[in-house]
């Protein structure tokens, strides 16, 4: 719902090209897979998939004739990519036997570092501050059940 | 906290405990009670139900419900059918665990897993809407030979779904089936008289009819039941189907000690035998039963045995 | 009225009141964090009512249900995350008005909102719930798609310009929400084989990621795009004076009253749901906005901090609560997802939601709606003094730390809500899809209605024909299916209506 609000630079082609050739591949999937279904449960998602290769090729389509917004996605990525690589590492230790507290401190921190805390005293004491009043709280007062963990006297 | 030291406990003693995990000292420590499903639904409710009265009896350790819901049961059932073969992960065991390796492709089998006992049974009853003119089951099998009755259930392939095709295999009528997903908007669609009628679990129906919104026809049960003495069964309303019912008990890991099943069997009969618990089973709306691990195995394999048959006709599975 | 005094005669009893309360504080907090929401914290606490006795455990479910829509707004007005899904459309508006240095203006309309929104509801409750219930029951499968078209129709007014990126915004929600066996025959539809998609995509992990991983992505997006210019990194806004004047009460008054109206309605009904009922009530208010306020001096833009875009949203979610217990209470039908859970909490203590629920426990089935009533009158002060204290110090800490901990609770969030690792995922992907959506000027709005609206939409349009026997007239048919087609013509006239002004304005500027 948030309206970016992005000026169209000069001599450069609109995001909106390439939006709408994703919503066209997502679109061409969605039909290819939904072209198995049964008979019954085809059409509702077949239409839907057309539907949205449709106004992919339109968005497309407007942008090379001049229209759409610009906005740079590279610029974003570099910022997000490290982003969801901790929170995919945190998952991925987590489930795998590494504990709670030691990949929680460790994307605390790196969460602390990516935003700009310095000094690693700083970050660290943040993290664990974190950490510790977390774990209190979800398996200590929530009683939630954690995935089983190879280390379990680092909690 | 308990938790955390049981556990710690554990990786101290593991070695010496995985080699005499007997029976004589079982349960010695917290024994997890697998519900797939979210809390407050019926599985959940009977499932706290029965460890609080547990509980009471045990000494030192204790059966803590955990709930790991997620593709309509699959997931927390094919984590049970992974776990220890100790005695220490028990699953709330339902009837979808017979069908969902077919009809979901569930990567489990029902025979990887060891029945310990059922604690209810819940015969599959004929509802129609309060305000119908079917009065009776013999006025419900006349209409669906006039013509296409609206049934609705709770879904494709859902055991309600199967005792719809079950009815239509012993009888010449045929259903048009409107699954309706949430027990909720289905009380609505019948109540409301939108449909003609609904396959539905006795539980949940017995409070729909004591509310006064739908009507019990027929129940698909050998005898009829205490709480409605006027409601003939299949058999008598011309169903050529003596029982129809899902099944709630537990069950462990395929290669469990057999001493130890007995002594879980055991912990659940010494539960149904409390009048306590019976009392508060029956004001939550289920009807205690208990069956020991023989008695709940024969329940399995005959609604096995029933529901595999329909699967295949029906061209049900996956 | 001696049934009432009951309901209230127990409510009284200390130990029941100070339940109550507890529950209001707790819901305030658990609302007021993102990536907790009502599901998950009575999920966590239905085991613990066990032990409890009936009254108090339901009211502090009470307290926690209606505070927990009310909480939502802090974190969606102080920081631009929405605590619950509730408060997402309250985020735009009160975030704006927060970043102009009105962030106790903002917060107090909120509060206001959710207060007079919940009391004009719980009274609906106390007077007419069992005559209301009846309505619920006229709603079949036909009503129902009906009821979809005109919720995904409330989208329309919220466009303005960018119809083919709202449009393709509803695709995405509606095709979405197709994964999982399907409705009709059971077949599995972009499963991928994976068992945890039988059911579609976990929900309430999915709202997680949309509103609390998305926004705590766009946080932080923030603070390094700010680092890097070399600015000071701007503080979070200070809630400072919360009087509200009485111009703007009188002004609010009609939006209070079309919302409030809006969600009780919608809230009784099975099936429509919280977020359907801000959408429509945020589609009427900036209607109403176009035409009275829009471009006169000292307003602001729809979007950037108009009273009435936080007003609206907060004052149909609190109406949603109670009215979504007339037909739990009257019927046993729940109103909404979290409204089912009382069913849970009811069984645990051997009573059944229905007619028999007021003959044979009368005394808490009124209580539980008294309390509603008593929940909503005492939020007021513990909101305010929530806000004063626990927000006031924890928006004191610096915004930097403050991504880390968002990221932390959304996913262990999701993760609790049925302790799957699976869960995790999806608020990560999901967060990095709505996050992406933004970037693209693909409104996240209609998606969400699209991905709520869809299951009802293909299934009851399903059965509808199934037994209709394939006649697609139904819907219009104003004989034996009058509120559908009633519907049906109020989601044509929100789409005309706004076609036709455009045209007769670009013909008078001509």
């Amino acid at each position: 719902m948030s309206q970016i609000i992005s000026e169209k630079r000069p001599g450069q082609r609109s995001s909106d090209v390439w939006i709408g050739l994703v919503l066209l591949a997502v679109g061409g999937a969605a039909a290819w897979m939904a072209s198995g279904f049964d008979d019954a449960s085809r059409p509702y998602p077949l239409a839907l998939s057309v539907l949205m290769m449709l106004l992919g090729a339109v968005l497309s389509a407007r942008a090379l004739l001049g229209g759409g917004e610009d906005q740079s996605f590279t610029q974003q990525a570099r910022i997000l990519l490290p982003a969801a690589a901790v929170l995919g590492f945190w998952i991925l230790a987590l489930s795998n036997g590494l504990g709670y507290v030691v990949p929680t401190f460790a994307m605390e921190f790196a969460f602390m570092w990516l935003c700009g805390i310095r000094g690693p005293g700083r970050a660290a004491l943040y993290a664990g501050l974190v950490t510790g009043v977390s774990y209190a709280i979800f398996v200590g007062l929530l009683d939630v059940r954690l995935p089983a963990s190879h280390l379990p006297w680092l909690f | 906290m308990r938790k955390t030291a049981s556990f710690m406990l554990f990786t101290l003693m593991a070695g010496a405990l995985a080699a005499s995990a007997g029976a004589e000292d079982f349960p010695s420590r917290d024994i997890d009670l697998i519900v797939p499903f979210d809390p407050g639904g019926a599985v959940d409710t009977t499932s706290r139900i029965i460890a609080e009265t547990a509980n009471k009896m045990l000494t030192g350790t204790e059966i803590s419900v955990v709930n790991k819901s997620g593709g309509g049961g699959v997931v927390g059932q094919t984590f049970a059918s992974k776990a220890a073969a100790d005695g220490y992960t028990v699953l709330a065991m339902t009837s979808s665990v017979v069908t969902n390796p077919q009809m979901k492709g569930a990567g489990y089998s029902v025979d990887d897993f060891t029945p310990v006992a059922l604690y209810s049974l819940d015969p599959q009853v004929i509802v129609v809407p309060s305000g119908s003119p079917i009065q009776t089951a013999e006025d419900f099998m006349a209409a669906a030979k006039e013509k296409t009755l609206n049934i609705v259930v709770a879904g494709v392939g859902t055991s309600h779904h199967m005792s719809g095709l079950a009815i239509e295999r012993v009888t010449d009528v045929k259903f048009n089936y409107v699954p309706t997903k949430g027990f909720g908007a289905q009380v609505q669609a019948v109540a409301g008289g939108h449909v003609d009628g609904a396959l539905w679990p006795l539980g949940e129906a017995t409070a729909q009819a004591e509310n006064g919104s739908v009507r019990i026809l027929t129940i698909a049960s050998e005898s009829r039941h205490s709480r409605l003495p006027d409601v003939p069964t299949f058999q008598e309303a011309g169903i050529d189907i003596p029982i129809w019912a899902t099944f709630r008990g537990w069950s462990v890991p395929k290669g469990t000690p057999e001493d130890v099943v007995a002594k879980l069997s055991g912990i659940m009969r010494a539960t149904y035998e409390d009048p306590g618990y019976v009392k508060r089973m029956k004001a939550a709306g289920y009807d205690p039963v208990f069956r020991d691990a023989a008695g709940f195995k024969a329940v399995v394999d005959s609604y096995s045995k029933l529901t595999s048959v329909i699967i295949e006709e029906a061209n049900l599975g996956k | 009225m001696d049934l009432i005094l009951l309901g209230f005669s127990t409510l009284t009893a200390p130990l029941v009141l100070l339940t109550l309360v507890i529950g209001v504080v707790a819901g305030m907090i658990v609302g007021s964090i993102p990536g907790i929401n009502d599901n998950i914290a009575f999920a966590v606490f239905i085991p613990f009512s066990f032990s409890m006795p009936p009254e108090q455990a339901l009211a502090l479910m009470v307290g926690v249900y209606c505070a927990a829509a009310t909480g939502g707004a802090i974190p969606a007005i102080m920081i631009k995350v929405p605590g619950t899904a509730s408060s997402l459309l309250t985020a735009l508006d009160g975030n704006a008005m927060a970043r102009k240095g009105a962030a106790g203006k903002a917060l107090s309309i909120a509060l206001t909102s959710s207060v007079v929104g919940g009391i004009l509801s719980s009274i609906v409750l106390l007077l007419f719930a069992p005559s209301l219930a009846q309505v619920a029951l006229r709603f079949g499968y036909v009503e129902n798609f009906a009821l979809a078209i005109l919720g995904l129709s409330s989208v329309v007014g919220l466009l303005r310009g960018a119809v083919i990126k709202g449009a393709i915004a509803a695709v995405i929600g509606l095709l979405v929400a197709n994964v999982g066996f399907s409705p009709v025959t059971g077949f599995p539809r972009y499963t991928f084989d994976n068992v945890n998609l039988i059911e579609g995509i976990p929900f309430v992990p999915l709202l997680v990621g949309l509103f609390g991983v998305a926004a705590m992505l766009e946080l932080m997006v923030d603070i390094v795009k700010e680092r890097h210019a070399g600015t000071k990194p701007s503080g979070l806004p200070e809630i400072g004076s919360m009087r509200l004047p009485g111009k703007l009460i009188r002004r609010l008054l009609p939006i209070w009253g079309g919302s409030a109206a809006i969600g009780n309605l919608i809230g009784m009904l099975p099936g429509a749901g919280m977020l359907m009922a801000i959408f429509l009530a945020y589609d009427q208010a900036a209607r109403r906005f176009r035409r009275r306020f829009e471009g006169k001096p000292g307003e602001a833009e729809w979007g950037e901090g108009v009273p009435e875009g936080i007003a609206a949203p907060e004052a149909a979610n609190n109406a949603v609560t109670a009215s979504s217990m007339v037909p739990l209470l009257s019927l046993g039908i729940p109103g909404n997802s979290t409204s089912a859970l009382f069913i849970g909490a009811l069984a645990i203590h051997g009573m059944v939601p229905g007619p028999l629920l007021f003959t044979q426990h009368g005394h808490i089935a009124w209580m539980i709606i008294v309390a509603f009533l008593a929940a909503n009158l005492i939020m007021w002060p513990i909101a305010y003094g929530v806000i004063k204290t626990v927000s006031q110090t924890i928006f004191a800490i610096p915004k930097q730390a403050m991504v880390g901990v968002i990221a932390l609770l959304c996913l262990m969030g999701a993760y609790s809500d049925g302790a799957n690792v699976f869960n995790m995922w999806v608020a990560v992907v999901a967060g990095i899809v709505a996050y992406s959506m933004r970037l693209a000027g693909i409104p996240l709005g209609p998606a969400i209605l699209g991905l709520v609206l869809g299951p009802q939409l293909e299934a009851s349009l399903a059965n509808s024909l199934s037994i209709s026997q394939g006649n697609w007239l139904v819907f219009f048919d104003p004989v034996s299916h009058p509120i559908s087609a009633g519907m049906m013509l109020v989601s044509l006239a929100l789409w005309i209506v706004p076609m036709l002004m455009s045209r007769r304005e670009r013909a008078s500027a001509k």
